[in-house]
């Protein structure tokens, strides 16, 4: 088939293309920057001097950092976190998504699950009684404190919801006639169609526990048990009344912007890999074809 | 008592000498024969009484802020907050340890885990605890002990002469005293001493400036600066004096703010005085700010102050300095720490000078005392051995320091890497010693006094300042921690001795009832107000609107409340 | 369709035999989320009740005094009660609407770039400013609309005076909600993404043998077929309406320009800084979630009246 390749077209391919870009090297620039930063001598960063390029190169704060033991440790940690806390995510999501998307003729009680579950995503007693019902089941120091209070992440299970709805229900009744259970319908039949939605939802749970900071800081009361982002995030804090004379000597170290781009380009380069990863599940579409309308 | 210790001791994840700490709200000395008591009474009243046995403890550790990495190639890299330096130190002086229920770097941090803590009712047998509300809350709901003889028995003599050196009126124990009953030991406040006027000597020299002195001095100073390019780089560029956004407050932790501009002006914002009548009265609301106002408007309009300094982030203003677009900015003795300092020190050959401006009118600089506690350790209500407590801050503040064995050189060591935090973070001393340790180390750097009579910190700051002075006289620039610790210990203390400051001590430091719900709207109308003022928003006039809706909106009511308080 | 129609009537024979083996199927694979539902959030939700007492942390909940409604009094009475409410929604609104259109606008264009390699490449690096924390971009912030970055830098080609961004009430809310979608636009994006990838391809080129050209086949298919992913994105953000961003305008923020940028979040803050009011917070989160609540359940019955369908 012939392409139009009127000036029309080529106008909009030339603008699609040109905002794209755009768009892109903004986001890249900053990114740019902070690894520039990373790789720049300190006085020259705290003078703001740093573009694009690095100046006073020196990896001096890479070679400290993967010298620090703490640093590993915490990575681990969270690499632990992430696939545990990701599979998990993904059980729950999945086994509650499945039910809650059917009609209510099939599934009564469909309405009230999904009013407890909407509640659920949107009501919190707060941090102080979270940490207690957490510590009351000693979950506390443990890696289960960071997995299992999040495992029912309610905007994951709506979101697909949603796409389950749009699986055609032909596909349904098909297994069905062929005697299939609910179990083998969802892993048979939803779950292959289903990977742009599956491959979003587990995108979001990972990026949520790479991220988090704050239950590592809440429950772990030992810093060796640090996630990563809490343990770097920890590093940069402002010190806003000096009591001590070890606060001093901090001082000056703190105010290291270099280390701290270091800590957040190391930190942020998992998800620049695991990200195209799973895009090759974004492109595969829905499997149409199954039946013939 | 003891079921509740149980249920909750199980929940941390700790080794079983736990149940030690269980265990202790029983007698100790219930098994013991005549003389075995004898001796264990002898150990329990010595201020650095080593116990026969090894006795736990279970605590909260502060952490500092540095990474791991600072310990790395150290020999202390594989030290923890349950067994570093410090920890072991206290081990080998009086044969106790601690068990740490939880650790957290200082600040919001480490004070959520202390809640966190205190709202499940399971607190530490000894802890720290970093604010005043804190300490009330725990002496009213009967969760700490009474420490008044622990205190009065075995407190060494640095811990009380540190205390009286603040006077009645301060003396720290006051705030810990609750009718008549001393319930936590105090940590002291770093001296801080008056903030001055930091401005780069080789621009100065530069331009044929002398130190300024008074306001309009400083205001000519800064003039010459912004409009003779002084750090020669063509440029119309160069700032005058840098501020932060947030102006003013907690005298003298502030770098960058300008509270000495509205002392000079008899001015105090953001603290309470006496006025001649006596009573307590807020300083932002005083006519005396009008008069500093109006002349920070006039040097915003000039230029003499950065005119974006509402926008800059701490950073943004590091930056200016660092990249030699500004040379003045105001700060406390110990502003050489900071990197705007370190770097131009390093990369543009700056030369920093500390200068007593602005003054006042008596040409003086006015400074505003801070509390003398930064801190309090509690000991838990019925843990059997709180006189650990005591003797632990007693180690800290005056055993270590005095120690010259080899026992304390992992001591000195760890100083110098600043890592770890003593167990208990309360150390107490003088509200001067700062000055006093930089006098000691002056006298051995001049002749007149021997290396040897220096305590261990002081040895440290001694041998900076020969390392700095030898690089320099090398014709090398020295390392940054020298250049800062011999900057403001010897150069700029040197200056804060000799050219002392008036000081104002305010009436009142804590909280009222009505503060808790009032004040953010208070201080929210405040500081909108000032900086509107400042930028020329609004005109002068605007500040009696300001003072209206501040005695309206709970100023007045809270200006009752902390008469009353003041005078309980 | 028969066997359609058999099933619907054992359904509805079923209604009055208890549940269907589907049903109970059902059931049980709800079962183990709800467990870590009713530990982790309904069992701690008795803590909500702080808002009701003057919580203070060494007495617990059981020992606080109560004192009713007194907390949302007190929260109502403020004297900028009313503005940092209207700042947030303001805020909140703004953002709500840019970070659905603009990530919509993003996916489709990016979807028009065909070249695999390019396609994942833009992706990925659009993805990553939402990784960074704003306290490591309001430096960068500060610095593009200083009155020497680059903003200022084309107003003033524009023969404009430059313009102090941070601290003019005028322009503080746009600086916010601009770099906040230019924050989250690649992230947000994601969801768009997969569900255009739903589309079927045929419909495509249905249209183009029929003539249309390629904007009118956006307009006519892709705009529609993400209609309900677009729905469904406002409807679950409506939950978030009044978290405006905390963290974002926390660090950027300073008091002049508190008339149009102080939040709740960031008003609660600051009184928690005088002295941790666990009350007062929990008072103003237990408001916050029933308002969302409220906006969720009304989301869902227009989306119903207009799509036919729920969210939910």
């Amino acid at each position: 088939m012939k392409k139009k390749m009127s000036a029309g077209y080529l106008i909009s391919r030339v603008i699609i293309w040109a905002v794209v870009i755009l768009l892109t090297l903004s986001c890249l620039l900053p990114l740019i920057n902070m690894v520039a930063i990373s790789l720049s001598g300190s006085d020259a960063v705290a003078a703001n001097e740093v573009g694009l390029l690095p100046k006073d190169f020196n990896v001096s704060t890479y070679k400290k950092l993967l010298g620090d033991a703490q640093f590993w440790k915490s990575f681990l940690i969270s690499v632990e976190r992430v696939v545990l806390g990701t599979a998990i995510n993904m059980i729950f999501t999945i086994s509650m998504a499945y039910p809650l998307s059917k009609s209510r003729l099939r599934f009564r009680a469909r309405e009230v699950y999904m009013r407890i579950v909407i509640f659920a995503m949107l009501f919190s007693g707060g941090i102080i009684p979270l940490f207690m019902v957490v510590s009351k089941l000693h979950l506390v120091n443990t890696i289960w404190s960071l997995v299992l209070p999040g495992a029912v992440p309610v905007f994951n299970v709506i979101l697909l919801i949603n796409f389950f709805k749009g699986v055609p229900e032909s596909l349904d009744e098909a297994a069905r006639i062929d005697g299939a259970s609910p179990l083998e319908i969802l892993i048979k039949v939803y779950l292959p169609v289903s990977l742009p939605a599956l491959a979003t939802v587990v995108l979001f749970a990972l990026v949520n526990h790479w991220n988090d900071y704050f239950s590592g800081l809440l429950y772990m009361s030992k810093a060796e048990m640090y996630p990563l982002q809490t343990y770097i995030q920890q590093l940069t804090v402002d010190l806003t009344q000096i009591t001590d004379a070890n606060q001093l000597k901090q001082l000056a170290s703190m105010n290291n912007r270099t280390f701290n781009a270091t800590k957040i380009v190391v930190s942020t380069i998992p998800l620049l890999i695991i990200y195209p990863f799973l895009q090759k599940y974004f492109v595969t579409g829905m499997v149409i074809g199954a039946v013939k309308e | 008592m003891k079921r509740k210790c149980l249920s909750f001791l199980l929940a941390a994840t700790m080794i079983a000498t736990l149940a030690a700490g269980c265990g202790s709200s029983d007698d100790p000395t219930k098994n013991m024969s005549e003389e075995e008591k004898a001796a264990w009474e002898a150990v329990v009243n010595d201020p650095y009484g080593k116990y026969p046995e090894l006795i736990t403890y279970t605590s909260g550790y502060n952490l500092t802020n540095q990474g791991g990495d600072t310990l790395a190639g150290t020999p202390y890299e594989n030290d923890t907050p349950s067994d570093n330096a410090y920890t072991r130190y206290v081990k080998e002086v009086l044969n106790v340890q601690n068990e740490n229920m939880f650790e957290a770097p200082t600040g919001p941090d480490y004070d959520q885990k202390v809640s966190m803590a205190i709202a499940s009712q399971d607190i530490p047998d000894i802890m720290y605890i970093a604010d005043y509300a804190t300490l009330v809350d725990l002496v009213e709901n009967d969760m700490i002990q009474d420490l008044t003889d622990v205190y009065n028995n075995l407190a060494c003599e640095t811990v009380k002469a540190s205390y009286e050196s603040y006077g009645a009126d301060n003396n720290p124990l006051n705030t810990v005293t609750f009718d008549g009953k001393i319930m936590a030991i105090p940590k002291t406040q770093l001296s801080d001493g008056q903030d001055f006027l930091w401005v780069r000597k080789d621009w100065m020299d530069k331009l044929g400036l002398s130190e300024p002195s008074t306001l309009d001095e400083m205001a000519d100073l800064l003039r010459t600066f912004i409009s003779q390019d002084p750090d020669g780089n063509g440029q119309d560029d160069t700032i005058g004096l840098v501020v932060h956004n947030e102006v003013y407050g907690s005298y003298p932790n502030n770098t960058f703010a300008i509270d000495n501009i509205f002392t000079a002006l008899d001015a105090y914002p953001n603290i309470w005085i006496k006025d001649d009548a006596g009573n307590a009265v807020y300083g932002s609301v005083q006519p005396e700010m009008k008069d500093a106002l109006s002349l920070l408007h006039d040097w915003f309009e000039e230029g003499l102050i950065d005119k974006q300094f509402t926008t800059r982030t701490t950073d943004d203003i590091v930056a200016l300095i660092s990249s030699g677009q500004c040379g003045a900015y105001i700060g406390p003795w110990w502003s050489p720490f900071n990197t705007a300092q370190t770097s131009t020190y390093a990369t543009k050959d700056a030369e920093w000078v500390n200068i007593s401006a602005p003054v006042g009118s008596d040409g003086k600089i006015n400074g505003i005392n801070t509390k003398s506690y930064g801190g309090f350790v509690v000991v838990k209500k019925d843990f059997a051995y709180p006189e650990i407590a005591m003797k632990i801050v007693n180690v800290n503040s005056e055993y270590s320091k005095q120690d010259k064995t080899d026992a304390s050189k992992e001591i000195l060591e760890n100083q110098s890497i600043a890592y770890f935090n003593w167990p208990l973070y309360c150390e107490v001393q003088p509200g001067n010693n700062a000055e006093v340790m930089t006098k000691h180390v002056e006298a051995v750097l001049d002749g007149s006094g021997s290396v040897d009579d220096l305590t261990t910190e002081e040895l440290g700051y001694y041998e900076a300042a020969v390392r700095f002075k030898e690089a320099e006289e090398a014709g090398q620039k020295a390392d940054s921690a020298d250049y800062s610790q011999y900057m403001s210990r010897l150069v700029a203390m040197n200056r804060m001795i000799e050219e002392p400051a008036n000081f104002v001590t305010p009436a009142f430091f804590e909280t009222t009832e009505s503060m808790k719900t009032k004040w953010a709207s208070l201080e929210k109308i405040e500081m909108q107000s000032i900086l509107k003022i400042i930028v020329g928003e609004e005109d002068l006039s605007y500040f009696d609107q300001f003072v209206e809706d501040w005695k309206n909106a709970g100023g007045d009511g809270i200006t009752e409340e902390v008469n009353e308080a003041i005078k309980k | 369709m028969k066997a359609a129609q058999t099933k619907n009537v054992s359904a509805v024979k079923a209604k009055r035999q208890g549940l269907t083996r589907e049903e109970k199927t059902f059931h049980l694979m709800l079962l183990p989320g709800m467990i870590i539902l009713l530990l982790f959030v309904f069992i701690p939700l008795v803590g909500s009740l702080m808002a009701f007492q003057n919580y203070v942390p060494a007495k617990g909940l059981l020992g606080s005094k109560w004192v009713g409604l007194e907390n949302y009094k007190f929260i109502f009475s403020l004297p900028d009660g009313r503005q940092v409410f209207v700042n947030t929604l303001v805020i909140a609104f703004a953002k709500l609407v840019m970070n659905i259109f603009v990530p919509v606008t993003f996916a489709i264009l990016l979807n028009e770039i065909t070249a695999k390699v390019f396609k994942r490449t833009f992706q990925t690096i659009v993805y990553l400013p939402h990784f960074l924390s704003w306290v490591v971009l309001a430096t960068v912030v500060t610095n593009m609309f200083s009155l020497e970055g680059p903003f200022n830098a084309v107003v003033t080609m524009f023969g404009g005076e430059p313009i102090q961004f941070l601290a003019s009430n005028s322009w503080f809310r746009k600086v916010i909600v601009g770099t906040d979608v230019w924050k989250e636009f690649g992230y947000n994006s994601v969801v768009y993404l997969a569900a255009l990838t739903g589309i079927d391809p045929g419909l495509y080129e249905a249209a183009n043998i029929d003539g249309a050209n390629r904007f009118k086949q956006i307009w006519h298919i892709t705009v529609p077929a993400l209609l309900p992913t677009v729905v469904l994105m406002t409807a679950l953000n409506l939950g978030n309406i009044l978290n405006a961003g905390f963290d974002q305008i926390f660090n950027l923020y300073n008091p002049i320009v508190y008339e149009t940028a102080d939040i709740i979040d960031t008003y609660v803050y600051r009184i928690g800084m005088v002295e941790r009011q666990y009350s007062i917070g929990a008072a103003v989160g237990l408001l916050k979630s029933v308002i969302s609540f409220a906006l969720i359940l009304g989301a869902n019955k227009c989306a119903k009246k207009a799509t036919g369908s729920g969210i939910f």
